[in-house]
């Protein structure tokens, strides 16, 4: 696995998480992929970030299908927003 | 008494429109070029990296490279996305791993005909 792989990964996972309309949704997604890939970044072990790698992909399903659901509910913006 | 009220009411309900033939206002060319000026695109990358988090403080040129500004791999991808965002496109994998710089960004907007 090389660093483009988890690159490209990592870029889904961002453009899925903007499509949240939630702002709560949206923000903890973001930023808790941001954190996730740099926690990580430094490991060298092939098993442990192949075993990351299937995790971050299942997550990605997750905020694909969370991010549709989500949509079919959305409110008015908040404030903040 | 009541012609004097008439004629004073009269003297006001005269019309006063008048046809301004020389406005171009509303005027919209359509099938006209849509693309976004270099400058506005300039501006608009330039204000995105530079609300980056990890850039705050620094100034940002749009020749300034991400290595410069101290930015990492993930972090060009963090800036990619929500310029991705801020146009309203989506920028290939190949594409994304080129680019390097704000420079680079911008000319990529640049030949992108659907960025808004």
């Amino acid at each position: 696995m090389n660093s483009n792989q988890v690159l490209t990964l990592y870029r889904s996972l961002l453009r899925e998480s903007y499509k949240f309309s939630s702002y709560n949704f949206r923000e903890y997604s973001l930023r808790r992929i941001t954190q996730g890939f740099r926690e990580n970044k430094n490991i060298q072990d092939n098993e442990k970030l192949s075993q990351l790698y299937k995790e971050a992909q299942n997550d990605l399903q997750v905020i694909k299908r969370q991010a549709v659901i989500n949509s079919m509910y959305s409110t008015q913006k908040l404030v903040v927003e | 008494m009541i012609r004097s009220t008439f004629s004073a009411i009269s003297k006001f309900a005269q019309p006063t429109f008048t046809l301004q033939a020389s406005t171009t206002y509303g005027v919209r060319y359509f099938g006209g070029d849509a693309r976004l000026g270099e400058k506005e695109i300039t501006e608009r990358v330039v204000d995105v990296v530079s609300k980056y988090d990890k850039v705050a403080g620094k100034s940002v040129s749009p020749n300034s490279t991400f290595k410069e500004l101290g930015l990492d791999s993930l972090d060009s991808a963090d800036i990619l996305v929500a310029v991705e965002e801020e146009f309203g496109i989506e920028i290939p994998d190949e594409e994304a791993d080129k680019i390097t710089s704000c420079l680079q960004t911008i000319d990529y907007i640049k030949k992108t005909p659907t960025a808004k």
